[in-house]
């Protein structure tokens, strides 16, 4: 326990990892503020086709194009001109977590590769197991310690999007259906996607480990994104490695595949399948590295 | 009293474009307990290989590498309590600061502030502790580096060239504290190609060449070796012959002496040579030689 705090805090010592903090409040604070600033009620007009006149119609229309009927006046159909762009946290917070989501997942890989390849860098390893000669234990706590603190970065980081849009929603938009269900169902949506965030880290780490350089663990898991596209997973031969790759099952888990399209919809149908993934590839790797880490000299 | 560390027939090998090279050729070596041993080579002798194999940095070394009875690397974890080691050069995280670094350092072993401190005190660190560590000179960063070393309250201490990039205040400061823990019953291991201050610092030292122990004892006896020098003074002219046909080789030394090479369990030998001659000496000093002679005598056409 004691390794792993002293790794905890190494790790949110480091100036990338309160760098990836405060630009991510920043740009919540830009997005949120600018998207409440701008945002608007919808705005529809009645077009009457018989007369050719148009009139504001002073109504909410979610579907343009609907008949409408009045009395006396005959009908039209209702154009909408804008949609509601104001704040509504009820309404969008799943998605914008979800978005967010993704994107904390890739800084993930960043953090947890640049984590364990700063110190190859300047050789503050070597120090370390001067100190804890036991690799397995300063292993496992250097994997724990970049997951548990990718993850707590990217709750973090989700709790500031949350509370943005709640304010913003506040001052200049619609709070509305704010129950408890949707507190719980957010909340366990964070954590969801919080634990792929740290189980990327944790695989990005791995691989530099072995690597030895942050670079190599950074593409290794960036470069699985374009492949995703580029290797359809029905086609043989190289369909198998798009099927299983690990970014695949981190989508699943970042963004729940029970509503998704494309290439998720294809292949990983449940998110269990997304964790049992990410599961078997991380005792994979971490296993992996561990036994070559053990291993190797360290310089 | 027990080894401290013991090398025995261990050697390392690594692959490179033009072949395996060894950099440790079956390296035979006992540091005893307690006291400060010097442990001397060129550069790419295999000094730091060695040390490196000793704290278990170094892994897949053959032959048999014993620190304070636990055998490495098997008892490694055993053996690292008990030993602080400055490896190359001192390596810590830049962007933290001097006492951040030995914090988190600290940490893993449950080293509270005060010991942390202390440490920074005793190497003259304490007034430059906050700042950042890639602000610290080169004798700043080796200070620091010795600091963790101390941290553990180690029983040895293994030290790779701990004098780099210190001035020589910082030097002697290093010695003293090298002298002084080792007046306290510990080990000191100290590898180091300043050689003036090995002589100085070291009561046993080992010189290490292509990977192999080639001499190792106390300072005195190596700079005493089986191959002496004396001065020889007599007033009469015929000294130089009579000994050159007494076998002993000999050099006119400028004012009226003369060097002879003798074993120096024989020197009385040339006493008595003269003596039989009707010569008699004013003068017999054996010329005292620095390690840097020896070093050089003993790895010439080695390295």
């Amino acid at each position: 326990m004691r390794q792993l705090d002293a790794e905890l805090r190494r790790f949110f010592a480091r100036r990338i990892v309160r760098g990836t903090f405060i630009v991510a409040a920043l740009i919540v604070a830009i997005a949120v503020g600018v998207g409440t600033a701008n945002g608007h009620k919808a705005t529809s007009l009645k077009y009457d086709p018989s007369t050719g006149t148009v009139i504001p119609s002073g109504e909410s229309v979610s579907d343009p194009g609907r008949s409408f009927v009045e009395s006396g006046n005959g009908s039209g159909t209702f154009v909408v001109l804008q949609s509601d762009t104001r704040t509504n946290i009820g309404k969008d917070l799943r998605k914008v977590l979800e978005g967010t989501g993704i994107a904390l997942l890739f800084a993930g890989f960043a953090l947890g590769a640049s984590f364990v390849g700063a110190e190859f860098n300047v050789g503050s390893l070597t120090t370390q197991l001067l100190f804890e000669p036991r690799r397995w234990r300063v292993h496992g706590a250097k994997a724990a310690a970049v997951a548990i603190g990718a993850a707590a970065l990217a709750l973090a980081v989700m709790l500031l999007v949350a509370l943005a849009m709640y304010i913003g929603s506040l001052l200049g938009g619609v709070v509305d259906g704010i129950t408890a269900t949707f507190v719980v169902h957010r909340v366990a949506e964070a954590f969801r996607i919080a634990a792929a965030v740290g189980a990327g880290a944790a695989l990005a780490y791995a691989i530099t480990l072995v690597a030895k350089r942050s670079s190599a663990g950074m593409i290794a898991m960036f470069l699985q994104y374009p492949l995703l596209y580029l290797l359809d997973p029905a086609k043989k031969p190289f369909g198998v490695l798009s099927h299983y790759m690990p970014l695949r099952g981190l989508l699943a888990i970042a963004a729940d595949p029970a509503g998704a399209t494309g290439v998720n919809e294809r292949t990983i149908h449940t998110m269990a399948g997304g964790v049992v993934l990410v599961v078997v590839w991380l005792a994979v790797i971490v296993s992996a590295s561990g036994f070559a880490f053990s291993r190797a000299e360290v310089r | 009293m027990g080894e401290a560390i013991e090398f025995e027939d261990v050697r390392v090998s690594y692959r490179t474009r033009r072949g395996r090279v060894d950099a440790l050729a079956g390296l035979d070596l006992s540091v005893p307990a307690g006291g400060v041993f010097g442990f001397l080579g060129a550069n790419g002798a295999g000094k730091t290989t060695a040390i490196r194999a000793a704290v278990g940095l170094l892994r897949g070394a053959r032959g048999r590498v014993n620190v304070l009875g636990e055998s490495i690397p098997h008892g490694l974890p055993a053996a690292m309590d008990r030993v602080g080691a400055l490896v190359e050069q001192p390596s810590f995280f830049p962007n933290f600061t001097g006492r951040r670094n030995l914090e988190l350092l600290g940490r893993t072993r449950g080293i509270g502030p005060k010991r942390i401190d202390a440490t920074l005190e005793r190497v003259g660190l304490g007034v430059r502790a906050d700042s950042r560590f890639a602000a610290y000179s080169l004798g700043m960063k080796q200070r620091l580096g010795i600091a963790a070393a101390l941290m553990k309250d180690p029983e040895l201490l293994i030290l790779d060239e701990p004098a780099n990039g210190l001035d020589p205040p910082g030097i002697l400061e290093v010695r003293t504290l090298m002298r002084s823990f080792a007046a306290e019953g510990r080990t000191v291991f100290v590898s180091s190609h300043i050689l003036a201050e090995v002589e100085h610092a070291c009561d046993r030292v080992a010189i290490v060449a292509h990977g192999k122990c080639i001499a190792s004892g106390r300072v005195s006896d190596l700079l005493q070796g089986t191959n002496a020098h004396y001065r020889v003074r007599a007033d009469d002219p015929r000294a130089r012959e009579v000994l050159t046909a007494g076998g002993w080789p000999v050099e006119p030394d400028g004012d009226g002496t003369i060097i002879v090479a003798v074993d120096s369990s024989r020197s009385h030998e040339v006493t008595e040579t003269l003596a039989h001659a009707g010569i008699y000496l004013s003068e017999l000093t054996p010329i005292a030689r620095s390690l840097e002679d020896v070093f050089l005598e003993l790895t010439q056409g080695r390295t």
